[in-house]
């Protein structure tokens, strides 16, 4: 089974805890990490990011006081019970419109813009 | 019977010689390099494991001397009696002391400068860390361990004196034989050095499942490098514990042999157990790791991670 990863681009615009916020939000919405999943400790994602221990103490910080995950003594850092999850139809859509565009040839960038795009029309 | 501790160092000296050498050919052996990072992690650790096995050389070759000087005795046919000296608990405590943490500390100081991340984007797995050593090697290391501290405490209980085992000789009532023994005086300061060998092998392999992650290659590359580093420390360390735990078993077996006509089979049992074990402490650190190292680069990341940009509005 593929391991769920994240990317960190320190060049860019975003704060690194953001990045890895969002993208442990989005892991968990898409269903690709579950409720008790466990996730690597502060200290071991940090190093492996090469980033400061404190940056990814933030991050997981703010998934905390969010619901997404929670920490326990023994178990470590792990994917909360009521974590908000994506409708399963919804995820289906979101995965084909994402297909459908990088087989188009869009950059991820140009994906984004588009939902911005259909987010900010007229309902 | 000091003949018969010089013949097991010379052998227990040969054997390490011999384990060095495999152990460089073993480290040559080209493998298959799936990414950039990886390829730059497994230089690392090649150099790594070739600079602890020189590191560990040093002190043997220098111990080794020692121990011969401190047994070496000059002949006189005019004094009566003379016997072999035996090496000072202190050098006989030292020798795995000194190479095993020099082992140790050589892998230590190669986890703690193992090759960073570097450049703009970084990537990670968002799963915990195992624990990388193999189970087996580690149970057959902290036995080895645990049979050389329970050999010390009986042969230390058994002594006579702190040093030597006597008994009344047969042919001369009144005299004793008398041989060198594992008493307390070595026994303590062995004990002590095996506790502290096993600790830093524990600390070592706490620094291996610690270390950065090589993320752009299979996430089975960074797992089996991992498995082969913990597998090298722990192949040291077994090898260097089974030598010790061989050398004071043959010690022990022939002494007790040469000294009670009536325990000559327990004596021979023990000193062929203790070649045994030799035997498989070798055999144990020869055979080389050989984790399935993916041969193609993996651009697992690319589809799983999360494109890096700010949140929708």
């Amino acid at each position: 089974m593929t391991p769920v990863g994240i990317e960190v681009d320190l060049a860019s615009g975003v704060p690194p805890y953001e990045q890895i916020r969002l993208q442990v939000l989005a892991h968990v919405s898409a269903g690709r990490l579950s409720p008790g999943d466990r996730l690597p400790t502060i200290r071991a994602l940090a190093t492996d990011l090469g980033v400061a221990a404190g940056t990814v103490a933030r991050a997981f910080r703010e998934l905390e006081q969010a619901g997404v995950v929670t920490t326990r003594r023994r178990t470590g850092t792990v994917v909360a019970a009521g974590a908000p999850t994506t409708d399963g139809t919804v995820r289906r859509a979101a995965g084909h419109f994402v297909a459908t565009a990088r087989a188009a040839g869009l950059s991820d960038e140009e994906v984004l813009d588009a939902v911005r795009g259909a987010l900010i029309a007229p309902r | 019977m000091a003949l018969a501790l010089l013949l097991a160092l010379l052998i227990l000296a040969l054997v390490v010689g011999g384990v060095v050498a495999l152990a460089i050919m073993v480290s040559n052996r080209p493998a298959p390099a799936p990414s950039e990072a990886a390829d730059a992690a497994r230089r690392h650790a090649i150099g790594v494991n070739l600079a602890a096995w020189v590191a560990a050389g040093i002190p043997a070759v220098v111990l080794s001397f020692a121990l011969l000087d401190a047994m070496s005795v000059t002949y006189d046919s005019r004094l009566p009696e003379q016997d072999f000296p035996a090496p000072g608990p202190l050098l006989v405590a030292l020798s795995p002391a000194a190479i095993g943490l020099a082992y140790l500390v050589v892998h230590a100081i190669g986890e703690r400068t193992w090759p960073r991340p570097t450049g703009a984007v970084r990537r990670a797995a968002l799963v915990p860390r195992g624990d990388a050593a193999p189970r087996w090697l580690r149970r057959i290391t902290w036995a080895w361990a645990g049979a050389l501290v329970a050999t010390l405490v009986v042969t230390g209980l058994t002594a006579t004196d702190e040093r030597t085992f006597s008994r009344p000789d047969p042919a001369d009532l009144g005299d004793l034989l008398v041989i060198p023994y594992a008493g307390w005086s070595y026994g303590v300061p062995l004990i002590v050095v095996t506790a502290l060998l096993v600790a830093a092998t524990e600390g070592v392999l706490w620094l291996v499942a610690r270390r950065p992650a090589v993320i752009d290659a299979d996430p089975g590359y960074d797992a089996a490098s991992r498995r082969l580093s913990a597998h090298r420390v722990l192949r040291g360390t077994q090898l260097l514990l089974a030598g010790s735990l061989a050398g004071v078993l043959v010690v022990t077996g022939v002494g007790v042999a040469m000294v009670d006509a009536d325990s000559v089979g327990i004596g021979v049992a023990v000193s062929l157990l203790g070649y045994v074990i030799a035997a498989v402490g070798v055999g144990l650190a020869i055979v080389p790791a050989r984790p399935a190292v993916p041969a193609q680069p993996s651009r697992w990341l690319d589809r799983t991670a999360v494109p890096v940009a700010g949140p929708v509005p």
